[in-house]
């Protein structure tokens, strides 16, 4: 995966509102002044299906007043995304909440700002499967119905410990970020690879099906449980700037609508077609539950139904 | 009487081959052996180099296995490749200090508290690095491996049975070659020399001999040509001996005063007279002169008078005898002459009265004539006797009967 150029980003004005833009845009030019210093570097995830979230975060920090040049940070799985942040390596990420991420900051050793930046839609799963059995989820029904059937997931997500919570059988693997999964689906090995369903729609299936055109959507069932993409902070000292400035920064956002506005530019919210023809199978998140998000921005949640 | 010591046994017989063979065999196996030690020392030395090098590749695959696990904090995997690594021949054991979940990874042999390794175990550490996609490195951690001491025993025994083997065919090589080619340009030619020798011995032919010279123009011939001069010289030695050893019989068969023959030749002559005599049937006589007067001029005259005298009478005597006849003197002054072929005997007392005669006559010596005269006896053979013995002893008889008549 070609690594991203850093950006250099300048604080962005408000596009509703005439007061808002004016007060961001002052935030932003005081804080820079204040600070007085040329844009700092900082080591921010950076993958395909995170360009929303990408672009939410230089928001915020140029709202927040920090003028930043954003420099990728290295691609690792999310056990690798952990380290790199909780030591200080990286200074920003945007990943979904694990009870690992929650135990390290209970413990000091990484912020949250539980600002959902997939609106709920990470929670929204939709299973990836081989064209020629598209439609073996036909007659399931509920979450004992897919007790029938493999599912894959990455190593170290969390979704794993959701499904077998569910006491539906589920593999890990390594390599998935290009359907290599395709490859254990022809040999028996897996059944089912689910994902969120809006990056799933929106990146994933046309990314994977260049190398693996076998590879479709099921049509018949959509899995929920809460799940969501929180921006998280290294706890060093040096990100302390950045953490106040996130802080404030999507406050600023989601106050001024910004936030929508970015989101919409990257991504969709789902047809309520999608949801047609599809059963939504509600299983539980052991490790937390929708309260996770502040009811400040709870409002942010999309809740797609069939028409 | 002195007891005469037993001779010493003979020394056993030592060919040349054999000595060769001995003298050689020592230099060539220190020759060897040296070389088949610094050769395996410097195997040891290559081989030595190339297990190192060997832990290096063997630390830097296995560093270079661990960069995707570690990064992707996959422990499970990381202990999988860390058993394999424990699992090589050369290691020992095995240590990963991962710094994503802060673990330290343990495989093989325990490791000491020291994290030195275990015990003379080599310890080797490489750092454990991923760089990405921008060429940044993160450090992962670090991998140390203790690598089995290296085994000089072991390493020696293996390189040192295959040159050992080397050497002991290229040793049976040069030693089988050296002792062929020591036969046949020394041994062989050295048998064809003594057969050379032995044939010209033999039958006195020089050719054989001469043969083997000339083929051989290198140093065997130089020692055959300064043998062949040796033995020229000899034959030369030989001759002049054999010469002496004539002159010296014939001394000593001869009176060196008067040059007539002594006692020795007498019985030689007198014994081949004989011998005539028997074959041809021709009789002989043998006369017995004794002088007289002789001792008074002895002391008279002195020794050179008495000597002067005899050399006389001998002079005297060669020119009135025929020149086949015989004359000797037997010491002293007595004289004996052999006659042979006497077919009349009546001659012989006019002959015996002319010696007789002829003998006094007065012999000068220096202002002075000194008189002798000689009492002569005969024995005629075969009347008288058949021997040499038995004829003087008549003649001696009858000399005395003569000087006693006088």
């Amino acid at each position: 995966m070609p690594a991203m150029r850093p950006t250099r980003l300048v604080p962005i004005s408000c596009r509703q509102g005439t007061a808002c833009r004016v007060l961001a845009l002052l935030a932003g030019l005081l804080f820079a002044g204040l600070s007085g210093a040329a844009p700092r570097a900082l080591v921010v995830q950076n993958e395909p299906h995170l360009q929303h979230a990408r672009a939410l975060v230089a928001a915020a920090l140029a709202a927040g007043g920090v003028e930043a040049e954003l420099v990728d940070a290295p691609h690792g799985n999310e056990r690798r995304n952990l380290h790199m942040i909780s030591d200080g390596h990286v200074h920003v990420d945007m990943m979904p909440v694990t009870p690992a991420r929650l135990r390290l900051v209970r413990e000091g050793r990484l912020r949250m700002i539980p600002i959902p930046l997939d609106r709920g839609l990470l929670g929204y799963r939709i299973n990836l499967l081989l064209e020629r059995r598209r439609d073996m989820l036909a007659g399931v029904r509920s979450a004992a119905d897919l007790r029938r059937f493999n599912m894959g997931q990455n190593v170290g997500w969390m979704d794993v410990e959701v499904y077998r919570g569910a006491g539906i059988a589920t593999k890990e693997i390594k390599d998935w970020a290009d359907g290599e999964f395709a490859l254990q689906m022809e040999a028996g090995l897996l059944d089912l690879f689910p994902l969120g369903l809006e990056e799933t729609l929106t990146h994933f299936l046309p990314h994977f099906r260049k190398k693996f055109p076998q590879l479709t959507i099921d049509p018949h069932v959509i899995i929920r449980y809460p799940w969501y993409r929180f921006v998280w902070v290294s706890p060093k000292a040096d990100a302390d700037e950045v953490y106040d400035a996130l802080s404030r920064g999507f406050k600023m956002l989601v106050d001024s609508g910004e936030f929508l506005r970015i989101w919409e530019r990257y991504r969709r919210v789902p047809s309520p077609d999608v949801l047609r023809g599809r059963v939504v199978i509600d299983i539980d998140n052991p490790f937390y539950g929708p309260e996770l998000v502040p009811p400040a921005w709870r409002w942010l949640q999309i809740l797609p139904e069939a028409p | 009487m002195t007891p005469v010591p037993d001779s010493p046994p003979p020394r056993p017989r030592r060919p040349l081959f054999r000595q060769f063979v001995r003298q050689l065999l020592a230099p060539l196996l220190l020759a060897f052996v040296l070389a088949t030690l610094g050769t395996v020392l410097i195997a040891y030395q290559t081989k030595q180099g190339e297990e190192i090098a060997e832990r290096e590749r063997t630390l830097e695959t296995f560093a270079r296995s661990l960069v995707k696990p570690l990064w992707d904090c996959d422990n499970a995997t990381a202990s999988g490749i860390l058993d394999a690594l424990a699992h090589q021949p050369a290691v020992l054991a095995a240590r990963l200090d991962e710094r994503c979940q802060g673990q330290h990874l343990l495989a093989g042999a325990a490791w000491d508290e020291t994290g030195e390794g275990a015990g003379k175990a080599t310890v080797g550490r490489l750092p454990i690095v991923y760089e990405d996609e921008r060429g940044r490195e993160f450090a992962l951690g670090e991998l140390a491996v203790a690598f089995h001491p290296p085994s000089i025993a072991a390493v020696m025994l293996e390189v040192l049975w295959r040159y050992l083997a080397l050497f002991s065919a290229l040793f049976g090589v040069l030693l089988g070659g050296t002792l062929l080619i020591f036969r046949r340009m020394i041994s062989e030619p050295l048998a064809r020399f003594q057969a050379a020798i032995r044939a010209s011995a033999g039958s006195g032919d020089l050719a054989p001999l001469e043969e083997e010279m000339h083929r051989h123009n290198d140093e065997l011939g130089d020692v055959m040509r300064a043998y062949d001069e040796l033995m020229i010289k000899l034959a030369s030695v030989i001759g002049q001996l054999r010469d002496n050893e004539t002159v010296l019989q014939e001394a000593a068969r001869r009176d060196p005063l008067t040059g007539l023959g002594n006692r020795l030749a007498l019985e030689e002559e007198l014994t081949r007279a004989l011998a005539r005599a028997r074959r041809s049937g021709e009789p002989g006589c043998v006369l017995l002169l004794d002088l007289n007067r002789f001792k008074p001029i002895n002391d008279t005259w002195g020794h050179a008078a008495g000597d002067n005298v005899l050399q006389e009478t001998a002079r005297r005597l060669s020119e009135a005898l025929r020149a086949s006849d015989t004359i000797v003197r037997l010491g002293g002054d007595e004289f004996v002459v052999i006659m042979e072929n006497l077919q009349d005997r009546e001659n012989l007392p006019g002959l015996i009265a002319k010696l007789g005669e002829i003998i006094a006559r007065p012999q000068p010596y220096g202002e002075h004539g000194l008189t002798v005269g000689a009492s002569i006896g005969t024995a005629c053979f075969p009347a008288d006797g058949e021997t040499s013995a038995a004829l003087l002893a008549h003649a001696d008889r009858a000399m005395y009967a003569s000087k006693r008549g006088r």
